[in-house]
């Protein structure tokens, strides 16, 4: 009985397996709202050898939100954004150092205050 | 039990040391030389068969993360095993006649699966198959083997290094203790590997005990690749009774020291084992783990064999669903064991019909007398 119980145990442990990607999203719906007074375009994912993978290419406007765009970002990475200067006239280059990232939809409001930029997932 | 490893499972992932890239660069490689490695263990002359299979179980995205350029993705790696190999008497020839098929499916994916994969952004799924003949002479322990060893690449990323398809063609011979292996690809040798199993085994005829059965055990690999270290040196020592063994593993010119394992088996057939183990990392770091086997399940930490062949994973609990035994004429056993299984079953089982059948035959001359006497009657 014992044997039977364990091999039952053994068999929903393999099944279990193979069916975490049921609950476990394997992407990232990203959506991202501009919070700040400036416009904000091109979310990348930055590379450790000085590369960048473009994810949203938008330009937000203050207070809009771009399209929803998936991408294989799962885990921990650190992100890249343009923003325009307060006049409008130039674009330089925030990061954002290990955003933690679940797979599924994520909603991020992008925002700034006394310069510093700030990436708040809801 | 199952508490046990729902525990087990939940506390580890948060330790967990992530995958690198450039470990499942070479994992192809290390699994190349695994698969032949342990056909080199299975392919004794006398062996009926082998039969292994076995999955790695990681329920949590968490517990094998993947390093790249970018960051730390969440996800699983993989390997799922399969071995086997059957030989069968050509007539009264005293020839065996086998085959054999060895296959590793290894990688990472982003989401688990067990027969199709997501083949994610990042994923890399890759198989491995040995496969080839075999000729024994079991009377003069002499055997010959060969085939192929082929790679298929199913899925591969940018931040992977270039890898195709490819195949090598394979050769074995044994005899006695001593067992010679090579591999080629493209007319260019791959690897050469001698191996010397000078402790005396009763299985294969040899002593049950005695000083004979405290000889070494040694392998060595040479390789042809492109990285640092050619040559691989093994050793294996029994330290009490063929249940209490010690293996060291050595890198050359590069690495130097490995890998020690220090393998108890409470029966000399090798079906369960405890293992206490250290592994040398390349920044000089010692790693210790241990773990237990059973017939149906391994259980590992930091076990020296898992980072060896699970892509460098260390600091989680490994589960492993797998299943591997060996057969000859004296019954079964694991890989490299000394002895085969003790089977009380059968030896009961055979006493019974013994029994049974003596009663029988006894009956029968009593039935065949009467059936006479009546003919005699009839006439």
């Amino acid at each position: 009985m014992k044997l039977k119980l364990f091999f039952i145990f053994l068999f929903i442990l393999a099944l279990s397996g193979c069916i975490t990607h049921v609950f476990v999203d394997g992407e990232v719906r990203l959506q991202i709202k501009n919070e700040s007074d400036v416009s904000i375009a091109r979310l990348v994912v930055l590379s450790a050898n000085g590369g960048e993978d473009l994810w949203i290419s938008d330009t937000i406007t203050p207070g809009a939100t771009s399209r929803v765009i998936s991408g294989s970002w799962v885990g921990s990475f650190d992100l890249g954004m343009s923003v325009e200067d307060s006049l409008g006239r130039t674009w330089s280059k925030v990061r954002f150092p290990s955003v933690s990232l679940d797979g599924g939809s994520v909603f991020a409001e992008i925002s700034e205050k006394d310069g510093e930029w700030a990436f708040k997932i809801r | 039990m199952s508490f046990l490893l729902f525990f087990l499972c939940l506390v580890t992932p948060t330790f967990s040391n992530n995958i690198s890239v450039s470990s499942l660069d070479h994992a192809g490689e290390i699994a190349r030389d695994r698969e032949l490695r342990e056909f080199q263990q299975a392919f004794q002359p006398g062996t009926a068969g082998y039969f292994a299979i076995g999955m790695h179980y990681l329920p949590f995205p968490t517990q094998t993360q993947l390093s790249s350029e970018y960051g730390t993705h969440d996800g699983f790696a993989f390997r799922h095993q399969m071995a086997a190999y059957f030989a069968n008497p050509i007539g009264n020839s005293g020839y065996d006649l086998g085959i054999l098929w060895w296959v590793e499916r290894q990688g990472w994916d982003q989401e688990d699966f067990f027969v199709w994969p997501r083949y994610g952004e990042f994923s890399l799924v890759r198989s491995i198959h040995t496969a080839g003949a075999t000729l024994a002479l079991p009377k003069y322990h002499l055997g010959a083997a060969g085939g192929i060893q082929y790679q298929n690449v199913e899925k591969t990323a940018k931040i992977y290094a270039d890898e195709s398809d490819s195949l090598f063609w394979w050769g074995h011979a044994t005899w006695g203790p001593t067992a010679v292996q090579t591999s080629f690809h493209e007319g260019e040798w791959r690897h050469v590997r001698v191996s010397m199993d000078l402790e005396s085994k009763e299985l294969w005829g040899g002593a049950s005990h005695g000083w004979s059965t405290y000889l070494p055990n040694f392998d060595v690999g040479l390789f042809n690749g492109d990285g640092d270290d050619s040559l691989r040196i093994s050793l294996e020592q029994n330290l009490w009774a063929q249940q209490l063994y010690a293996e060291v593993a050595v890198y050359y010119p590069e690495h130097g020291f490995r890998s020690a394992m220090l393998k108890y088996y409470p029966d000399a057939s090798r079906i369960v084992s405890f293992d206490v183990t250290c592994f040398r990392l390349n920044n000089d770091d010692l790693v210790w783990g241990g773990g237990l086997t059973l017939p149906f399940l391994r259980v590992g930490y930091n076990h020296a064999s898992d980072i060896e062949n699970f892509f460098g994973s260390r600091g989680t609990f490994m589960i492993e669903l797998r299943f591997a035994l060996s057969s000859a004429k004296s019954g079964f056993f694991g890989l490299g064991a000394a002895k085969s299984a003790p089977m009380d079953s059968e030896r009961v089982s055979k006493k019974l019909w013994d029994d049974s059948s003596k009663k029988a035959t006894e009956a029968d001359k009593k039935e065949i007398t009467a059936k006479g006497i009546r003919r005699e009657k009839s006439k």
